[in-house]
């Protein structure tokens, strides 16, 4: 499949990114039923089916040069966005060994690997990148493993170390994330990472999760679907930067909701790493307009009710008072009040 | 905005000593009188150094009293300086050191930060809060940490913003999360009240 990358679209200022219809067609859209609530969502990562965002095991799409472009900016304006503790370094080379063969091994066309010995070499088309380097010789790379590997790939990473029966946060590359500081949350078990997180933990999911994920196994990744809502397509909604995206929310009139308001869709992965006995975390995100889902109106009418039945302890996290109102009479419209069967297809 | 729910924010047992360890360091920064009745009428086996933050006055403390005649005392007036006494501490400890920090959330958290460049890990330290509940305070847009903050509502002391102060807590920066509580509605700023006396 070859994919026809949009090099020039913005995340911020002038907001260009658009989706075509077949990365409407591909949304992850996460919603079986009229309801949502927390649970151990999760499944193996295998492959799914072909076009799908399943179909590998880290999707590259259409907006792949523009998605890096917006994280160099965002390392350029905030180098803390990419932490790493000291004792990660073998972590940092799992993890680009296992995102540089998935990628040369899934895209052929767009990328290549090539071993002798400790000597590779990696050619990454889309970005024009031809590097040589030694494997396990950080010297040899422009810039740390992880920061290096991070770089070229779409998507959030933060790497846990698996130590004393718990997972702990030290290593992250996260320039888009949903509000929530890596800054602040470097080191932190998984509790602790989490524990802004309303009802999940009464309902012991993050217990729950956390038993499973510490028996993950290699070669056995799993993954899970999250979401929350982003005004304007902008990938870098930090804590950091709140102050620049945070008016936005109050920006939201039934005129603009189409356009503005989006559902942000993150394709969670976990893989064990082979040397580290660490954890690769990867969060990839899907953006979609409101006018985006409307195009499947199973969408738009499954998102207005799980909208409209919304526990407000989760509306408040995730940071929807203010314009949920407006989102939900706007996707009203599109309801007839037909009876969905389960399923998230378009 | 319940407080217990957050499972970052850090939960203090009771002190008791660890009596696996062979070598205790005890930082204390506030009074308690029963807790020091209980911990130094029993104390542990092996070495025992108390480091000791109060102020430089004549009055008298229930940590200088009852010591037991073979535990080192070491007297501190301000925080920096009980750091400076605590890293020399630290240096020299060996196998079998076990760290017990009492006070304010500020001071033992920074002296944890410590203990923990020295390669200290989690389970060879017990912290208890004993006196102020005012918090050290990161400001998430500029990274400065305000100290002593008793409202839920600060003005950052590095840029000004008004943070709202979450019940998020950083172990490794010893701090909590502030966040500009105004940032969707500039001026939108409710009236700070007293949460941590």
């Amino acid at each position: 499949m070859t994919i026809a990358f949009k090099p020039d679209e913005t995340f911020r200022g002038t907001y260009t990114y658009r989706n075509s219809p077949q990365a409407i067609k591909r949304f992850p859209f996460p919603f079986h039923q009229d309801q949502y609530m927390y649970s151990v969502n999760m499944e193996p990562h295998t492959k799914g089916p072909e076009g799908s965002v399943f179909e590998n095991a880290f999707d590259i799409d259409e907006h792949y040069i523009a998605e890096m472009r917006d994280r160099a900016i965002t390392l350029e304006r905030d180098p803390g966005r990419c932490v790493s503790l000291p004792h990660m370094m073998d972590a940092e080379w799992d993890t680009l060994e296992l995102i540089m063969e998935s990628l040369s091994r899934d895209y052929p066309e767009l990328f290549t690997l090539t071993k002798d010995g400790e000597r590779w070499h990696w050619v990454n088309k889309p970005l024009g990148i031809d590097q040589t380097f030694t494997f396990g010789d950080a010297a040899t790379l422009p810039c740390p493993p992880f920061e290096y590997i991070g770089r070229q790939c779409q998507g959030d990473f933060v790497i846990m170390d698996q130590r004393d029966n718990n997972l702990f946060a030290d290593s992250g590359m996260i320039t888009s994330q949903a509000d929530w500081s890596l800054m602040f949350d470097a080191g932190m078990s998984f509790m602790e990472w989490h524990g802004p997180v309303p009802l999940a933990h009464e309902l012991g999911v993050f217990d729950r999760a956390l038993k499973y994920l510490l028996m993950l196994q290699q070669s056995r990744p799993v993954r899970r679907l999250n979401w929350t809502m982003t005004i304007n397509p902008r990938l870098d909604t930090s804590p950091e930067t709140y102050p620049e995206w945070g008016p936005d929310r109050a920006s939201v009139t039934p005129d603009n909701v189409g356009d503005k308001v989006h559902l942000r869709v993150e394709l969670q992965a976990l893989f064990r790493l082979p040397r580290s006995n660490g954890m690769l975390f990867s969060i990839r995100g899907y953006l979609a307009s409101m006018n985006d889902l409307a195009t499947h109106p199973r969408w738009a009418k499954r998102f207005h009710r799980v909208l409209s039945t919304l526990p407000n302890e989760l509306a408040e996290y995730k940071g929807l008072v203010r314009y949920k109102p407006t989102t939900i009479e706007w996707l009203s419209k599109f309801d007839d009040g037909e009876v969905l069967p389960g399923g998230t297809q378009p | 905005m319940s407080t217990l729910a957050t499972k970052s924010q850090p939960i203090y047992a009771e002190l008791e000593w660890d009596r696996t360890g062979t070598h205790h360091i005890l930082f204390v920064s506030a009074e308690d009188a029963a807790l020091a009745q209980r911990l130094l009428s029993n104390p542990p086996g092996g070495t025992l150094t108390l480091v000791h933050l109060r102020p430089a006055d004549d009055s008298r403390s229930v940590w200088s009293q009852n010591l037991p005649d073979t535990a080192l005392y070491l007297e501190a007036h301000t925080l920096a300086e009980a750091l400076e006494v605590l890293r020399d501490a630290f240096y020299v400890a060996q196998m079998g050191t076990r760290i017990y920090l009492a006070g304010s959330e500020d001071a033992i958290w920074q002296v944890s930060q410590l203990a923990e460049t020295f390669g200290v890990s989690r389970d060879e330290i017990r912290h208890a809060q004993l006196g102020t509940k005012a918090r050290p305070v990161f400001c998430v847009h500029c990274r400065t940490i305000t100290r002593g903050v008793h409202t839920n509502i600060v003005s950052c002391s590095g840029c000004g913003r008004s943070l709202f102060v979450r019940d998020h807590f950083s172990r490794r920066l010893g701090a909590y999360m502030g966040f500009q509580i105004d940032a969707e509605v500039p001026g939108e700023v409710p009236a700070a009240e007293v949460a941590y006396p």
